[in-house]
């Protein structure tokens, strides 16, 4: 191989395939990334078997090759090398890489690339399925619905979102068993069949950042094998495992009426939330919700956010908020909270509840694309 | 064989076979005497394990003459007239014959005057023969001496054990009455060797170190008298418990004593044991002289030849009364004594390292301290939990977390001392009420075994206290609905099973809703082999800190284990 690239560019490929190169592995390539000549440009990849990321820059080839080197000796190598052309030759006989750069030279011993695992590739077609999406839409969905995801493997699936293609619309959600998030987005076009995958919350996260703030659609499909989702954002591609099973039915545990729904602004009640989430701390993060209607119609009434921890104090909050219903008490976790008022743009949210035994529902007051279902915390009875 | 008469010899040998099974019983039987006698001071003296010489010698009351040579004679007591005295008794002998039985297995001297004789009488009676009274000079008080004993008994002497375990059986009965009976100056010989004297000033815990050392005094917490409301109405509990770290293999170090008469009794022992519950590893017992009063009438002490059992007309009264003055005595003293770990130094050169129990290889054993910090003792800051506030260091094999303290280094299981937090959580919630809960956005189905599916059924009201909402789903599941507050962030299905397999192999702890607190808190809790961050191991050290007993889990596992800083120093040669 030997082939001449600009350093600005291969720096920055290998920085994004890197996110994908495995940390702790027995299979020493996997810490790798792999460099191939591909169609007149420079091919990178890593993978941890969990995910991986393909991404392609122009590269000038005097003679195709490919090798696998250390991903991180590499990347140091190639971020202190000066913003100018860059040789990368590989000797046929040695399984070694030389990089060059004016006068500064590494010779960095590797891999052959025949030990790597084969990262498909959208390129190579006969994809079972494929839909476009808006890149930004999508980091918005998966931004407002991975947080709730499950962190232990107990339940699998939970430790996925949920993604449906039904039509033209894609829904992503997520839940831990207490709470549960779910976004609604629109495709590039119309689906031939509905189809239901289960992606890991970190590969989604992974896939967020890929798609940072690039603008063109982003095409998902499911490889020939139905077993893996690749998704195409500019000139990288990311590869996911998909988790086997069946996620729960979540239409059915969204609450439709509300005996009582409230109004606010997010940021106030999100700061509510925050100063009494510090006294929540030590009493297993309960805070308290009580839902004071105006005096008479038409009057804006309030929400009281209080927490008590015996040994540190307690604290209370007003919310000014139009309340539409009866006077109800609830408690909740203050992370959940937290976690869903984070996510939600400035503006108004709406709080719907049935009592204090029952889930609560957070939206944006001014959407139905986003809802966030949360169970309520059960004091104990004295 | 035709049926006739036994004669007195063997009517009197075989007395004796009941009440003098071994030396040490019939040094019991005349320490008994002494103290029924009133005495101040008791010296008792023995050789060879009491089969060559037991002597008893007090300054109590003292016999005259005619009085002596009743003494030796079967059922003659000064203790008892009538039958129903038994119900008033208050002295620990009653039936007349521990003399006598003793007399007829060995040769027995007494010699004896009472304050206001002028002079004193001896007596003299070799295997059953006495001799006729003779009038000697004598101190006030009684002297026995027993000689010989179970010579003329050559099957009962073949069943002796060595003279060094018949002579600790005797040290034990004296070191028990010494320490029941602080008011009394006990001195104990041992082949002319004195073994231990108290000073008879009535001091408990002075008393305690005279007879077992001074660091069992040090480590004696009183039995005080408990307030209204936890006393147990008619029966009063003294002496005193060892601490926590006090602790022996077997349950010999834990005495009781019921109107002043050392009785076995394991009801007592197991209730007591009870109150240092969470406190002592799993075949560790607690140590302990315990001294109970009650009204005479409520024990019947006439249900075994030596004594040694009792009859409560109330035993679980009395249990009562022990577990609560043990709980009051544990309960109201800092435990600041760690277990103290004394590590071997390696052998050979290689000693450049402090030895820590590697799992890798049993023998050779290695300890890294990052290297920024050298281990420079800070200030003490004691703290009221006895623990002291530590700094953390790091972690090992994913299980203890390292940290120093004022006086060296202390190793956390960071899951016992985790599962301690917990445990003292999940009380401090269902202290007045069930524990807060957090419902499930849907049941969570669990697949049970039979025996978990009927430790749940037997838990159902316990676990609902603790937060849990459990229902039947059929066919061997159950569906969870609630999962108490404490334990989100873990496998539910998985923990819930752990806790009630736990249970179905009986649990531990006090109540039923202890057990299953226990259980929860160790499922609960985070496990070995769990990596920590810096962060993380710190909160848990912080909040172990505030417990109430952070030296155990509530399984009775150590939490910590402490190198001091001498020992540190010791290990590298330093000193």
């Amino acid at each position: 191989m030997k082939v001449s690239c600009l350093q600005d560019g291969l720096q920055r490929a290998l920085a994004q395939a890197s996110r994908a190169v495995a940390t702790k592995t027995a299979l020493p390539v996997l810490s790798n990334v792999l460099l191939a000549t591909d169609e007149g440009r420079l091919r990178i990849a890593a993978t941890n078997l969990e995910v991986g990321i393909t991404t392609w820059i122009g590269a000038s080839i005097e003679e195709e090759g490919r090798i696998t080197v250390d991903a991180r000796l590499l990347s140091e190598f190639v971020n202190t090398l000066p913003n100018a052309p860059v040789q990368l030759a590989v000797e046929s006989a040695r399984s070694s890489l030389t990089v060059q750069s004016g006068r500064d030279k590494a010779g960095i011993n590797g891999i052959d690339a025949d030990d790597f695992p084969v990262i498909p590739s959208l390129e190579a077609g006969g994809e079972a399925f494929t839909a476009d999406v808006d890149p930004q839409v999508l980091r918005e969905m998966i931004a407002q619905v991975e947080f709730a995801a499950a962190t232990d493997e107990s339940r699998p699936v939970l430790a996925g979102v949920l993604m449906r293609f039904e039509e033209q619309r894609l829904t992503l959600a997520a839940a831990d068993g207490f709470r549960l998030a779910v976004r609604e987005g629109e495709l590039g076009q119309a689906v031939g069949e509905r189809l239901d995958i289960i992606v890991p919350a970190r590969a989604l996260r992974e896939l967020a950042r890929i798609i940072g703030d690039q603008t063109a659609p982003v095409r998902l499909a499911i490889t020939p094998n139905r077993s893996q989702l690749l998704v195409r954002v500019g000139e990288t591609e990311f590869l996911s495992r998909l988790i086997d099973g069946t996620f729960p039915d979540f239409k059915q545990i969204v609450p439709r009426e509300f005996g009582t729904t409230l109004e606010m602004g997010r940021d106030a009640f999100l700061n509510a939330v925050r100063r009494a989430s510090y006294f929540a701390r030590d009493n297993n993060d309960v805070i308290r919700l009580t839902v004071h209607p105006g005096e008479e119609a038409f009057m804006p009434g309030s929400v009281e956010v209080s927490a008590t921890a015996a040994e540190r104090g307690n604290s209370q909050s007003f919310v000014d908020a139009s309340v539409d219903g009866s006077e109800t008490q609830i408690a909740f976790n203050a992370r959940y909270l937290a976690d869903v008022l984070g996510i939600l743009k400035h503006g108004q949210v709406m709080i719907g509840m049935n009592g204090g035994n029952q889930a609560g529902v957070v939206r944006a007051a001014n959407g139905d694309d986003y809802t966030h279902v949360i169970m309520p915390m059960v004091i104990g009875a004295q | 064989m035709p049926i006739q008469l036994l004669t007195g010899d063997t009517i009197g040998k075989i007395a004796a076979g009941e009440v003098v099974e071994r030396p040490a019983s019939a040094a019991k039987e005349l320490l008994e005497n002494a103290l029924d006698a009133g005495a101040r001071r008791i010296a008792v003296s023995v050789a060879s394990g009491g089969t060559e010489l037991i002597e008893v010698s007090d300054d109590g009351d003292g016999m005259d003459a005619a009085g002596l040579a009743l003494a030796i004679q079967r059922h003659a007591t000064s203790k008892l007239r009538r039958f129903e005295d038994l119900d008033t008794l208050t002295t620990l002998g009653f039936r007349g014959e521990a003399l006598p039985s003793i007399a007829a297995v060995s040769v027995l001297a007494v010699r004896t005057r009472r304050a206001q004789d002028a002079t004193g009488a001896a007596i003299a009676v070799r295997f059953g023969e006495a001799e006729q009274p003779r009038a000697v000079a004598a101190p006030p008080g009684t002297t026995v001496s027993v000689r010989d004993l179970f010579a003329n008994v050559p099957a009962r002497r073949k069943f002796l054990r060595q003279t060094g375990t018949e002579a600790a059986y005797i040290g034990r009965s004296v070191a028990a009455y010494a320490a029941a009976n602080p008011g009394v100056a006990f001195t104990f010989e041992q082949d002319g060797r004195r073994a231990f004297g108290t000073d008879g000033g009535g001091d408990q815990i002075a008393t305690a170190a005279g007879v077992f050392g001074a660091d069992v005094g040090a480590a004696a917490l009183p039995l005080a008298p408990l307030d209204e409301s936890a006393a147990v109405p008619g029966v009063t509990v003294e002496g005193w418990v060892g601490t926590p770290s006090l602790i022996r293999s077997h349950r010999q170090g834990l005495v009781f004593f019921v109107n002043g008469r050392w009785i076995q009794n394991r009801a007592l022992a197991f209730a007591l044991e009870e109150a240092y519950h969470s406190l002592l590893m799993v075949g560790r017992h607690p140590v302990g002289v315990v001294s109970i009063r009650l009204d005479p009438a409520a024990v019947d002490v006439n249900v075994h030849p030596t004594k040694a059992e009792v009859k409560f007309l109330d035993e679980r009264a009395v249990c009562r009364a022990v577990q609560r003055a043990a709980h009051a005595a544990l309960a109201g003293v800092p435990r600041a004594v760690l277990p103290e770990l004394r590590w071997e130094p390696l052998p050979g050169p290689e000693q450049q390292t402090l030895a820590i129990p590697d799992q890798r290889s049993p023998d050779r054993r290695e300890l890294v301290i990052p290297p920024e910090r050298s281990g420079t003792a800070l200030a003490a800051h004691p703290q009221a939990s006895g623990v002291p506030i530590m700094r953390v260091l790091g972690q090992v094999a994913g299980t203890f977390i390292i940290a120093e303290g004022p006086n060296g280094m202390y190793l956390i299981d960071q899951h016992a001392a985790h599962e301690r937090v917990m445990y003292e959580k999940f009380l401090g919630q269902i202290a007045s009420r069930s524990a807060d809960r957090q419902p499930l956005l849907d049941p969570l189905i669990v697949d049970l075994a039979p025996e978990e599916l009927a430790a749940w059924e037997r838990s159902t009201a316990e676990l609902v206290q603790l937060g849990f909402e459990i229902e039947a789903f059929g066919g061997g599941a159950v569906a969870v609905r609630a999962v108490p507050a404490l334990m989100r962030g873990v496998d539910v299905a998985e923990r819930l099973r752990l806790i009630l397999r736990e249970l179905a192999e009986g649990g531990a702890g006090e109540s039923w809703l202890d057990a299953v607190a226990i259980s929860a808190a160790c499922h609960a809790s985070i496990r070995a082999g769990q990596s920590l961050s810096l962060a993380e191991m710190r909160e848990l050290v912080a909040d172990l800190e505030r417990t109430d007993h952070p030296r155990a889990c509530g399984h009775g596992r150590p939490t910590m284990l402490h190198m001091t800083q001498g020992e540190l120093e010791r290990q590298f040669g330093r000193r």
